[in-house]
């Protein structure tokens, strides 16, 4: 072998497996010739190439990893016949590697002379012609020689000179090697008419150098040219309007178009790989390049494995942002990735998933440019009204959007259906439950359009019920129960999804009979769910225990229903208040019966209808301010002796109690009066009237315009039943004053607004029983504000151990609830912030848990923020999370009793 | 011993550095950015980060200081577009960092830890400093109504005159659901009608003489004070001092009394929008004007 030059030698390829593995193409990289007799060949070339690279002293560096991921790529794409026969065509064949080293050329076969060569002749003339004994003597005599048999043999040929054994150019046909893979065995004839093959061969491919464009001929022999230099300087010249496209396509005899064509993954994969790589250098070639091979690429990618996907898919991302400073307007991403795109491929869901989600795994790379960022977001835009999601994998990106466009289509069709499912198979692989998920979700959403059943649906139901597997138990099952049961879906499309169901799927226990009507009532319906619960579950048989407790399970559902649909979303406080219960106590029976307490389910189903038991409301006291007051008051102050006191306390408690000025007369007396007796008789009565808010504001009154003193603390202590700060603290009137403030507005509150009183009672006992006695934190429960923090603490915990995954999500629902906590006002707020938590921790727990239910789930809590949004007061905010609550609690039972 | 030259000298470097040191803290002072240097890019709203902060820093005048916000509110906006949430967080805080007005600093830091749960240990220490701080205007606020409520002109109309309590009265008047303004007005005159009130807050007196006491409430009071005009005004009053004192802690009731009945609303993009006045398809600053393209 001749010495490298500095240019090749820089290559991997050469420094591995020789100057001749790095001529460019798969078959110099394997040593193979174009012609390849069988896939075993192209196999055992594969691993002599990898032997000599885990031989070689450099096996365990990069560059070793990087040759060995070349030669799989060259052996994956040879085993394709097709492909090889293009590649054929484009790349040189090798050099065989493995042939018996008595076949390879030597440089001293420069030896062999003319005599020696005329006694060869005479040897095989001697054993009587070209045969057996004739190469036996031969080998004999060339081994004598010192020179190899085929050099011998070559020599013989009367076709060739044996000067031309090192041909400068591989790609030339007149290259002896191509005859040593085959050496001759059988009789004379062939071995001549194989020889005669081959010069014509040569003869051929001679021809169609000399009448080949100079200028292309000239690049793609070019040694230092990388083979992706090659492939675009070739496909350039081929679609330049300046040359002779026509002529040259008609005298290589092959169409150019058809050689751009790449039919196999694997090529794809190579050009792209090629295109990543140069992308720096000359780049108006390579975009164009590449603005063929991306189309190419969107349109199979279905077939690509894996880890080819992964790396194409990081190769275009690499591409994107290395020719990102050329892409400075608006429409040059769409410009590059999508013109070869035709209006076929932009409805093409499968074609929309990958495109979109390369968009979006571009904008992840944070080293692009800011121009062909936005201009990524507009072609981002233009493709789809969705927002981009940087930061997924182009899996989970994919799964994503295959779920937004499922969702979002109003079509039947089943050709799109068809390529939504195969672009949904490859994006989920292996990941089933997602798969389930996605098609549940579509099936959910088609089974609520409005569109009329027809045939198109009833092809496309076929379709997605056969990408489910519909085993005992499984998902697909409780989805369809669900379905039944819920009057949003369409009777007709239904009828047709259990069509494909009874008929076409291999859903078992469904026979034909079960079949729904399109014309069918909600009771029929109704009645052929029981049947498909009883195919699908025959525990709940009628008359079976667990029937009993599957019609507790299908009463609350339905019970949930009702009192969901009945709710309204404007609503005085009243209806306000009588359907919040209503919610919170089947709500709360719902979690009891999923716990197993049966019995406190039940009764709580029956006292759901219950109307708040409250006082009446007393009319608002107004400060009395007559005659009779002033009158009272001033005998009061004047009295003399603690009888004639003691006569005139018993006249206030005969009369409607104290006025505004009878009030400060007690509170002098009480308070400030000299004789203990009269104080001790005033105190008696101040605590009889400490609601009185007369007697309150005549004693803030006291409060503010005395000094501190025990007896006006007495005073102030008859009337707010607690402690009071020490006297010593320069705040003291203040702090009184807020205590005196605090009683005021409760005595004012327990009288005005009675219900509200009670419907906290009531929300807080119903709330409690939501709480499981043996985690709980013994506070008071009974508190509605109490109870609903426990039960949230709880049901974070559970979500922690259930949802350990998304801690980030979890973090955001604790940070969002101390958000609303620190913004509440009031006490109802602070319940509410706790209600919207519950709300969005259940969410998350049905999501993960119950396939097919994110689009209902998201739907749920986008109108909860949509209703909170519109809401004119906090009592209609709770009353909307409750009835979320209430939505959520339904997807749980209708999984049934775990 | 100093001599005339070493005094000279001591006095020719204090004259130095008088005239060096305000030109070298000037050098570091921000200086006003021109509009046409002003490059945000709606695909990188750390530019709007940065140049929100440099224009809120610079500015020297409400508009300069409108339009700083604005490019941070743009920023919050694109950056949650973008899924940054921790960009758009900090967004957040840099705009609450400039924002005068405090409930909508507080709603800011809000946001922020809305959006990025990392924040939390910040937006804790925040709202203790800035609860430390309200404290005491609340606490005056609530010392002014009850003052007014009880005659004291003198402390109410010293509390009244600090703008920032003023405020904090009209804001809780408008959570106990009154209509702030005419609240202010009830306060006001409460407190310069006791100029003239003779009673000075008294109910009863001793007649010296006979030993007998009188009821005193003057002709301007048909109610002794404290207890105002015993209907509505009362009733307002003491709502106000409710949600100042921060009352309604346990009892729905009492909430409900205090008219404590507005729907809680969280922080969002569209909050921004409306209060900077912005809108996030025009993104571009051109001109001092928001436009839809570069």
């Amino acid at each position: 072998m001749s010495t490298p030059s500095p240019a090749s030698t820089s290559s991997p390829i050469t420094e591995f497996l020789g100057q001749d593995a790095s001529a460019g193409g798969p078959f110099a990289l394997l040593g193979l010739l174009h012609a390849i007799e069988n896939d075993e060949q192209i196999i055992r070339a594969c691993q002599r190439r990898l032997h000599q690279v885990d031989h070689h002293r450099q096996r365990s560096t990069p560059d070793a990893d990087e040759v060995r991921r070349a030669i799989h790529s060259a052996g994956s794409q040879l085993l394709d016949p097709a492909l090889r026969a293009q590649l054929a065509l484009r790349w040189p064949q090798g050099v065989p590697v493995a042939v018996p080293s008595a076949w390879k050329p030597k440089a001293r076969a420069r030896r062999i002379s003319k005599p020696l060569i005329d006694r060869a002749v005479l040897l095989i003339g001697a054993s009587g012609g070209w045969n057996a004994t004739a190469r036996t003597r031969l080998a004999h005599f060339a081994r004598v020689n010192r020179i190899t048999a085929l050099e011998l043999v070559s020599a013989l040929s009367p076709a060739r000179p044996t000067e031309q054994t090192q041909p400068k150019n591989s790609e030339d046909t007149g290259d002896p090697r191509v005859s040593l893979i085959d050496p001759p065995e059988s009789t004379s004839a062939h071995w001549l008419g194989a020889y005669a093959l081959l010069v014509l061969m040569g003869l051929a491919v001679s021809g169609m150098f000399v009448l080949a464009p100079p200028g292309a001929m000239n690049k793609a022999t070019d040694p230092n040219a990388s083979p992706a230099a090659r492939a675009v300087v070739e496909d350039g010249s081929d679609r330049s309007p300046s040359t002779s496209n026509n002529s040259n396509s008609t005298i290589n005899g092959f169409d150019p178009i058809e050689r751009d064509t790449l039919r196999h993954y694997t090529a794809i994969a190579h050009e792209l790989d090629t295109l990543a790589r140069h992308s720096t250098a000359d780049q108006a070639p390579r975009i164009e390049r590449f603005k063929e091979v991306y189309p190419q690429f969107v349109r199979s990618w279905i077939a690509f494995p894996d880890p080819a996907l992964d790396r194409s898919v990081l190769n275009i991302v690499d591409f994107v942002r290395q020719v990102g400073p050329t892409l400075t307007t608006e429409q040059a991403v769409d410009d590059l990735l999508g013109t070869r795109l035709d209006t076929n491929d932009r409805s093409d869901p499968a074609i929309l998933l990958i495109h979109l989600a390369m968009l979006d795994a571009t904008l992840t790379d944070r080293r692009l440019e800011a121009t062909a960022r936005e201009s990524i977001i507009a072609a981002r835009r233009s493709w789809s009204g969705y927002d981009p999601m940087p930061g997924a994998t182009v899996f989970d990106a994919m799964t994503s959007i295959a779920g937004l466009l499922a969702v979002d289509t109003r079509t039947d069709d089943s050709q799109w259906w068809g390529r939504w499912i195969e672009g949904v198979e490859r994006a989920t692989a292996d990941r089933v439950n997602q798969r389930t998920k996605l098609v549940l979700s579509a099936m959910n959403a088609r089974l609520r359009a409005s569109a009329p059943a027809d045939d198109a649906w009833s092809q496309s139901s076929i379709l997605l019920v056969n990408t489910l597997t519909w085993r005992a138990k499984s998902e697909e099952q409780l989805w369809v129960l669900r379905q039944f049961a819920d009057q949003a879906v369409n009777t007709a499309r239904l009828a047709q999804l259990t069509n494909a169901l009874a008929v076409h799927s291999s859903a078992q226990e469904i026979t034909a009979q079960m079949v729904l009507s399109p014309n069918a009532t909600f009771r029929q319906r109704q009645e052929l769910a029981s049947d498909y619960r009883q195919a699908w579950n025959p525990a709940q048989a009628p008359g079976s225990r667990q029937a009993a407790i599957g019609s507790v399970n299908q009463q609350l559902i339905d019970e949930l229903r009702i009192a969901i649909s009945i709710t309204p979303t404007k609503m005085d406080e009243s209806d306000a208040q009588n359907s919040l219960l209503r919610l919170a106590r089947l709500n709360t029976a719902a979690w009891l019966y999923l716990h197993g307490q049966d019995t406190r389910s039940a009764l709580l189903l029956e006292q759901a209808e219950d109307g708040l038991v409250a006082p009446p409301s007393q009319e608002q006291e107004d400060l009395r301010m007559d005659r009779q007051d002033i009158q009272w008051a001033n005998s009061a102050m004047n009295a003399q002796n603690t009888p004639e006191l003691a006569s005139l306390f018993a006249q206030l408690v005969q009369s409607d109690g104290p006025g505004i000025n009878s009030a400060h007369a007690l509170v002098y007396l009480a308070g400030l009066h000299s004789d203990n007796d009269f104080r001790d008789l005033s105190l008696a009565q101040l605590r009889r009237y400490k609601d009185h808010l007369s007697v309150l504001l005549a004693v803030d009154h006291a409060v503010q315009r005395n000094r501190s003193s025990s007896r006006i603390e007495n005073m102030v202590l008859a009337v707010v039943d607690q402690p009071l700060p020490s006297r010593t603290d320069d705040h003291w009137p203040m702090l009184v004053h807020r205590d005196l403030l605090s009683r005021l507005i409760q005595s004012r509150a327990g009288s005005s607004h009675p219900s509200a009183a009670a419907l906290a009672s009531e929300l807080g006992s119903i709330y409690a029983q939501r709480v499981r006695a043996e985690q709980s934190n013994s506070i008071n429960l009974t508190n509605a504000n109490s109870a609903i923090s426990e039960r949230y603490t709880q049901l974070l915990d559970s979500a922690r151990t259930t949802l350990g995954q998304h801690t980030k999500e979890l973090d955001q629902i604790e940070s969002t609830l101390e958000v609303r906590l620190a913004r509440a006002r009031g006490p109802r707020a602070r319940f509410n912030a706790y209600q919207r938590s519950l709300c969005t921790l259940s969410a998350m727990l049905i999501d993960e848990q119950i396939a097919g239910t994110a689009t209902i789930v998201s739907d749920i809590i986008a109108k909860l923020e949509l209703l909170n949004e519109n809401a004119r007061t906090i009592t209609e905010q709770i009353v909307h999370s409750e009835r979320c609550l209430a939505q959520l609690w339904v997807l749980w039972l209708e999984q049934g009793r775990p | 011993m100093l001599t005339h030259a070493h005094i000279r000298l001591r006095w020719a470097a204090i004259a130095l550095l008088a005239i060096a040191l305000p030109a070298t803290l000037g050098a570091y002072a921000p200086k006003p950015i021109a509009a046409s240097e002003i490059q945000l890019d709606p695909s990188d709203a750390e530019t709007y980060l940065e140049t929100g902060e440099w224009l809120a820093a610079s500015a020297t005048s409400q508009d300069e200081l409108a339009r700083a916000h604005q490019v941070l509110a743009v920023g919050i906006g694109l950056a949650h577009r973008h899924g940054e949430a921790g960009l758009a967080a900090s967004l957040c805080i840099a705009l609450a960092a400039s924002e005068p007005s405090i409930q909508l600093s507080e709603s800011l830091w809000d946001f922020a830890l809305m959006l990025d749960p990392t924040r939390r240990s910040a937006w804790r220490a925040h709202r203790d400093a800035r609860s430390h701080a309200i404290s005491t205007i609340t606490n005056d606020a609530a010392r002014c109504v009850w003052a007014a409520r009880m005659g004291d002109q003198k402390a109410a109309g010293e509390l009244f005159n600090n703008s920032a309590v003023r405020e904090r009265i009209k804001d809780a008047a408008l959570q106990a659901d009154i209509d702030p303004n005419s609240f202010d007005r009830i306060l006001s005159r409460a407190i310069r009608n006791h100029d003239f009130d003779d009673c000075r807050g008294r109910v009863f007196i001793i007649d010296r003489s006979t030993g007998e006491v009188r009821r005193v409430v003057c002709e301007e009071h048909t109610h002794p004070l404290g207890a105002l005009d015993g209907g509505i005004e009362l009733a307002e009053f003491i709502r106000v001092e409710a949600v100042l004192h921060e009352l309604s802690i346990n009892q729905w009731e009492s909430a409900v009394s205090i008219g404590l009945d507005e729907p809680a609303r969280d922080p969002s993009i569209s909050m921004l929008e409306t209060q900077y006045k912005i809108d996030l398809s025009r993104p571009y600053l051109k001109a001092n004007q928001w436009v839809a393209s570069p």
